[in-house]
């Protein structure tokens, strides 16, 4: 296919830019204010929203959160790097971790029915262990300090590079605007406004890249003939390549970022309990869309023999080269701009909320209990609104994230198994899951790093789940499940419904 | 505009009304909600398992299927706009619900 075609749009200026990433902040401000009003009147209210999510914004919630700002990006470049195989890694493993939850969601909410973190039911399930809790503490804070670092380099990227405004200025006015919004409205502000976001990444999406085909000449047939011409394993689903290349690994690290994250299990603790299963259930069937819609867009690169040099030397820009230089009307470009500000808003907001409940829970009223509410209440926003300014310093200061990347993966890893053992197996013990997680990451990071991330993730799940099991099974104790719903009685003051 | 586009947009625009109705709903209904703070103690566990496979298989088909005919390409788009279509009936579904009694 002709890549002369293939021309940068105009009239993408920073005034447009700033116009979309504060008027869809006041946006949600103007909303947070109405929750703030109606709906927030305690710590419970703002970090549990009452446990009256109900279908609607329970399932718009989830898809959002898990939409991140470089998944829709990743779609269209997984398409680009592995054809069609690597569009099907990428998607097949990512919906089915959210509908993974939903059996331990069940036994969690039906067990512990006024929880509020993944922590506090660890610290209750190994009889107050600070060890069990503080491991599963730190794996939290540091998941969503990756989430929020990630989304927040996301949309400097691609608002740096789609409109002329420098990526330090979209940080700062990222984290202003999202951490303005959800401190007033906590996590009812945090689903309402993913729910808003869910339509953002999925019909403004679509039009985006039927519009997209529609400015090929020839539409998806040119596109179809040109990608077979140039290799037809790219229109195949079983190239082993792309599952040995990332596949495989990918598919147990979301496993591994849903299950080993508040960001999820606040949700379930927040949904009316009657609508759990259906909210994660529907959550993870109705995600996958998403990505493949926007994986079509990798697909068109693929035609157009793109090469990395062409996109800026990162693959992730296929999508938004694309849709800036196929030449479509100046509103189309906008519109996919905002779907990745809506992906990057909704993740930011829904780590943030995550934030507030560790904050709450794991930390103030497990090591401060006397905290008065009031107090409560004001840590509980203000260290928020701090995890945010962190974020936007470290992703400011132009570190590198390796070492973040690799100790939440470290920690992510190790405690999947363990964890899921702790709340479906009576004899997972705080030994067990304590030396598991720890022997999992002295030895298994180890082995990643002399025999690639394959080695590495296999090990770590094997040895964390080994010595749990071998834990249970020569100790004879048995936890007695009913002692969660003891342990939870009035955690904030408010009856659970 | 090609006819395919036209026809996104028309799909687009019912499924987002839809959807704003539900939201609507939704925000009613949760200020409702809150206000009576009642609680619903009887319902049924719906069975996940069939559901979970039905739809893993359904979206490696269908990435599977945009390898054998162009067409395809555009199931994605499709199923996006019935995403959107399908959050914005969770409203309503949890309402018909409510009315019925039966979770």
């Amino acid at each position: 296919m002709d890549k002369s075609v293939l021309v940068a749009s105009e009239g993408l200026t920073a005034g447009l830019g700033f116009s979309l990433m504060i008027g869809f902040g006041l946006l949600f401000l103007i909303l947070a204010f109405i929750i703030k009003h109606g709906l927030i009147k305690s710590t419970h209210d703002f970090i549990i929203s009452n446990r009256k999510v109900g279908l609607g914004f329970g399932v718009g919630a989830v898809i959002s959160v898990w939409t991140w700002a470089m998944a829709v990006m990743m779609s269209s470049a997984m398409t680009y790097q592995w054809g069609l195989s690597g569009l099907f890694w990428f998607v097949v493993p990512n919906g089915f971790a959210i509908m993974a939850m939903v059996p331990l969601a069940r036994i969690l909410r039906r067990k512990m029915p006024e929880g509020y973190t993944i922590s506090q039911f660890a610290h209750t399930r190994f009889g107050g262990s600070k060890a069990a809790s503080i491991v599963v503490t730190i794996a939290m804070i540091f998941g969503i300090l990756l989430e929020t670092l990630i989304n927040i380099k996301g949309t400097s990227v691609v608002m740096s590079t789609v409109f002329p405004i420098d990526w330090q200025t979209v940080v700062i006015l990222t984290v202003v605007v999202v951490m303005t919004y959800v401190f007033f409205g906590g996590l009812w502000t945090s689903v309402m406004t993913g729910t808003f976001n869910t339509w953002m990444i999925t019909t403004p999406a679509a039009i985006v890249v039927v519009a997209v085909y529609a400015h090929i000449s020839g539409g998806a047939t040119a596109v179809f003939e040109a990608v077979r011409a140039a290799d037809p394993t790219n229109l195949s689903v079983f190239e082993a390549d792309a599952a040995a290349g990332f596949g495989i690994t990918l598919a147990f690290g979301l496993l591994a970022a849903v299950v080993a994250d508040q960001t999820f299990w606040q949700k379930v603790w927040a949904v009316r309990k009657e609508q759990v299963t259906r909210t994660f259930l529907w959550g993870g069937a109705l995600f996958y869309p998403i990505p493949i819609c926007l994986g079509m867009l990798g697909l068109a690169g693929l035609a157009f023999g793109l090469t990395p040099e062409e996109l800026g030397g990162d693959i992730v820009a296929v999508g938004p080269y694309m849709v800036s230089h196929i030449g479509l009307p100046l509103i189309l470009i906008l519109t996919y701009v905002l779907v990745i500000l809506a992906a990057c808003y909704s993740t930011i907001d829904g780590a943030a909320s995550a934030l507030s409940s560790i904050i709450a829970i794991d930390i103030v009223k497990r090591f401060a209990t006397g905290t008065r509410e009031k107090t409560l209440f004001y840590i509980t926003r203000f260290g928020m609104i701090l995890g945010g300014v962190i974020s936007g310093i470290i992703v400011l200061s132009g570190v590198d994230f390796t070492t973040l990347v690799l100790t939440t993966y470290a920690l992510k890893t190790s405690i999947l198994l363990p964890l899921i053992l702790a709340i479906v197996w009576r004899r997972t013990n705080t030994a067990g899951f304590v030396l598991g997680i720890v022997l999992a990451i002295v030895i298994g990071m180890p082995l990643r790093h002399l025999y690639g991330e394959m080695v590495g993730t296999f090990s770590i799940l094997a040895i964390s789940a080994g010595i749990v099991v071998i834990a249970g099974l020569f100790s004879r104790e048995e936890f007695d499940m009913d002692k969660l719903l003891e342990a939870h009685k009035d955690e904030l003051a408010h009856k659970a419904t | 505009m090609s006819g395919l586009f036209i026809f996104f947009l028309i799909i687009g625009a019912v499924a987002t009304i839809l959807y704003a109705a539900g939201y609507a709903t939704g925000i009613k209904q949760s200020f409702t909600d809150v206000e009576e703070d009642k609680e619903i103690t009887e319902y049924k566990d719906s069975a996940y398992t069939v559901t979970i496979a039905l739809a893993v298989i359904a979206s490696a088909v269908i990435i599977a299927l945009v390898g054998v005919n162009p067409i395809f390409v555009y199931a994605g788009p499709i199923l996006a706009v019935v995403t959107t279509f399908m959050v914005g009936f969770a409203f309503f579904y949890e309402r018909m619900m409510r009315a019925s009694g039966n979770y």
